[in-house]
């Protein structure tokens, strides 16, 4: 079982479009796929027409008298499963909290998934938090969405920081460019720098598309409503390129 | 809300019937039945052909299950079917059919089949092609939370006739109450399709050894073995052509079992039957026993492998690559032996020969069915006492200092006994032999251990010796052979140490009495 979770302290800058996108892909090449919506305001979970809601909270879970077996529900799709969001999730640092290892408990969840599950997403909220933390554990792979920003790098070499910092097992850490506009100086000028002097980040780019945007009224993945576009072939390119790379530094 | 369900209307009486007519008008009824609280959305109907798998033995159609794969749109599906109509599916690629489990996709429908299915192929037993409209069953937000195919007349491939049609239901993971609800409202509009009946009318006979008499106390008891021995003999042919084909290995398990029986048979209660006939017999399925004997060794020490290597601890696993390798080439020149041999004139000859003397005896037995006669009730009660005692007298005698040989002796006497309980079963069905027979299997489980750990450990040794002498193997190999023997060594001493408490509880005053019941069945 492989583990991706894609990451960003800041919100509305493509962490939910890629995971449902490269969740999506996962699953269309065979593998059997869980995306885990752990953000309360339950994105991913509307854009798979699925209730956000999950019996017992996060609270149930992270206590352990529930596990997330229980609460996964099929997509429309072959081989993608879902596991909700739910509104309590926003105590979920709270909770964490409470336990004796308050940075392992998604760890502990995940690991009974082991023999169902080729690939898991996590789709993260916008936050440093012990859901971070846990997210950074769980994790072989941080999906990074890079929006073309001079701040946005600053942060990024923060998440850098503080990952090699981790004790025990670290992720890999990818990045890559997130709603990109080619006519504009300073994107060009960091999408052709960037990549030269960070090796975690990729040359592959998500341009700023309406069709992606788009997936917010067909509740579906760009590739099922858009397989020819732009946007879909980004997310394929991203995808090809996740799937092949290294498990961990 | 009817109006929502996005299906054409059935056809009126008398329309022309187009060939996707059955499929559309039952997709058009299940829209019907259930728009009260779900929209139905239809893919187009598509052509599908499909073949219906089982095992040799049934294990599948036995427990109401129906195994099929599908190929629809370019596509290969496997699904398993419960008696009450869900399916689990899972795309599959091309496969060749027989197939033994591990060809099939990893997956939560192979994890289920495994137990059933075990190390036996799955066969084609039926080929039909029909045509199928897929229904996605959506809730309020349009989310799919059940998925039916509605299915058409299927025709079977060779003049097998036609199977009706009928819905199938593929439930959503965590969609349990919408899956009830729909099946709820199918089956009160009587569309569920009944899948293993259904697949059942298509299956071709299983050309089983039944019974060749009813065994019954008050029997000639010079029948009822002869009929045994018929019964084994049928079984015994009944597996020779899997066996040849090497479908799986089973076939050739089986067959010695039914050679085993046979000769245990022979030998507890042989007596009433005609001399020369048995001992023809005997000399006949020792000789059929021993030409199946090296091939089903190597199968074992092959269907072992993969546990064994699993548990190495300081060897790698592909260390025992070349003896894998070794192990197949054995068993492909063994298998050669054993393949000419059961296409040989002896095995043919003693077949005929010994098929005719069983049905003359049996016959002339039911025929002469004088007062006399010695009853099956009356033997099987004796020889299963007599069976019991002899193997407490023996087992009584071992302490902890005796000989291995005295405990592979006490698990040969064993298995007279458990041959002997299970032949006469039938007459002892109103004896509870519950703990007898637990207690005699925990204990032969237990010297089976003892006395396999240790064949097993010296054939490690001889391969080893073999493989070096024929220089086939490399250290690296040998080493982790080493650590096979040890696991066979350390499974032996543990049983050994086991034994003594085992024994204990057979001997146990509550098991001899049941024993000692028998006897009045017997007589009574
Ligand atoms: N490549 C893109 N082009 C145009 N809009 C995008 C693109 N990626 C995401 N969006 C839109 O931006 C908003 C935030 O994206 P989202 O994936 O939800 O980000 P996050 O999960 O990081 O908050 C959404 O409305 C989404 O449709
Ligand atoms: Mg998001």
């Amino acid at each position: 079982m492989k583990v991706y979770a894609t990451y960003n302290i800041k919100g509305g800058v493509g962490k939910t479009s890629a995971a449902v996108n490269l969740a999506y892909l996962a699953a269309q090449g065979g593998a059997r796929t869980l995306l885990w919506d752990l953000d309360p305001q339950g994105a991913a979970t509307y854009l798979f027409r699925v209730r956000a809601r999950v019996k017992g909270g996060g609270r149930a879970l992270v206590r352990g008298s529930r596990g997330i077996d229980g609460a996964i529900k099929g997509t429309d799709f072959d081989g993608l499963d879902l596991m909700p969001a739910d509104f309590t999730y926003r105590n979920l640092d709270l909770d964490l909290d409470a336990t004796n290892r308050p940075t392992r408990q998604l760890d502990r969840l995940l690991a009974p998934l082991a023999d169902e599950y080729d690939v898991v997403f996590l789709d993260c909220p916008p936050s440093v938090s012990l859901v971070s933390e846990n997210v950074l554990h769980a994790a072989d792979v941080v999906v990074v969405p890079l929006i073309p920003a001079t701040l946005s790098v600053r942060t990024f070499d923060q998440l850098i920081e503080f990952v090699a910092g981790l004790p025990g097992r670290r992720p890999r850490v990818f990045a890559f460019w997130s709603m990109v506009d080619r006519r504009k100086r300073g994107h060009r000028e960091l999408l052709d720098r960037l990549p030269r002097e960070r090796a975690e980040v990729s040359e592959v780019s998500v341009p700023a598309l309406a069709v992606v945007e788009q997936m917010a009224n067909h509740r579906a993945p760009v590739a099922v409503y858009a397989p020819r576009s732009p946007a879909a072939q980004a997310y394929q390119r991203l995808w090809a390129e996740l799937a092949s790379g290294p498990d961990r530094p | 809300m009817a109006d929502s369900a996005r299906v054409p209307a059935p056809p009126a009486g008398g329309a022309t019937v187009l060939p996707d007519a059955p499929a559309a008008t039952l997709a058009a009824t299940i829209a019907a039945t259930i728009a009260a609280d779900f929209t139905v959305e239809p893919d187009p109907a598509r052509p599908f052909t499909r073949i219906w798998l089982d095992t040799f033995d049934r294990r599948l159609v036995r427990r109401g299950l129906t195994l099929t794969y599908t190929s629809i749109r370019r596509g290969h599906w496997l699904v398993l079917t419960d008696p009450d109509g869900t399916m689990t599916e899972a795309a599959a690629p091309d496969l060749g059919w027989p197939a033994l489990l591990d060809a099939l996709p990893d997956g939560p429908l192979r994890d289920r089949l495994a137990p059933l299915v075990g190390v036996r192929a799955l066969l084609p037993l039926a080929e039909g092609r029909g045509r199928r409209w897929d229904l996605r069953v959506l809730d309020e937000n349009d989310k799919t939370v059940v998925r039916l195919h509605a299915e058409g007349p299927v025709r079977l491939v060779g003049g097998g006739g036609e199977l009706p049609a009928g819905v199938g239901l593929v439930p959503v993971r965590g969609y349990r109450v919408e899956a009830a609800r729909v099946r709820g409202r199918l089956e009160h509009a009587g569309l569920l399709a009944d899948p293993a009946g259904r697949a059942a009318a298509g299956y071709p006979p299983v050309a089983g050894a039944d019974p060749v008499v009813g065994y019954r106390p008050d029997l000639p008891a010079t029948a009822g073995v002869a009929g045994m021995l018929e019964s084994f003999l049928g079984e015994v042919e009944h597996n020779v052509d899997g066996t040849v084909d090497d479908i799986d290995t089973e076939f050739l398990h089986d067959l010695r079992v039914a050679v085993r029986r046979s000769r245990s048979v022979v030998k507890l209660v042989g007596d009433v039957l005609p001399a020369r006939l048995v001992a023809r017999a005997a000399t006949e399925l020792r000789w059929l026993g021993d030409l199946t004997t090296p091939t089903r060794d190597l199968d074992v020490y092959l269907l072992d492998l993969p546990a064994a290597t699993a548990e190495l601890a300081a060897a790698r696993p592909e260390d025992l690559d070349a003896f894998a390798g070794y192990l197949g080439r054995l068993r492909a020149a063994e298998r050669r032996k054993l393949v000419r041999g059961l296409g040989s004139a002896r095995l043919a000859r003693f077949r005929r020969d010994y098929r005719a003397g069983l049905t003359a005896a049996r016959e002339a037995a039911l025929a002469d069915g004088g007062s006399t006669t010695l009853l099956l009730g009356g033997l099987a009660a004796d020889r299963v006492t007599r069976a019991y005692r002899r193997m407490v007298r023996l087992g009584d005698r071992i302490t902890a200092g005796s000989p291995a040989e005295d405990l592979h002796t006490l698990r040969k006497r064993g298995k007279e006994l458990r041959y002997l309980l299970e032949l006469f079963a039938p007459l002892f069905d109103s004896v509870t032999l519950g703990d007898a027979v637990r207690e005699l299997k925990a204990l032969q489980d237990c010297l089976g251990r003892f006395q396999d750990g240790e064949v097993q450990q010296a054939a490690i040794q001889q391969f080893a010796t073999d493989m070096v002498a024929s220089g086939q193997a490399h250290a690296p190999t040998l080493l982790a052979m080493g650590e096979l023997a040890a696991q066979r060594h350390r499974v032996q001493q543990e049983a050994r140490a086991q034994f003594e408490q085992r024994y204990q509880r057979f001997v146990r005053p509550r098991v001899r009495r049941q024993f000692g019941r028998l006897t009045e069945v017997g007589a009574g």
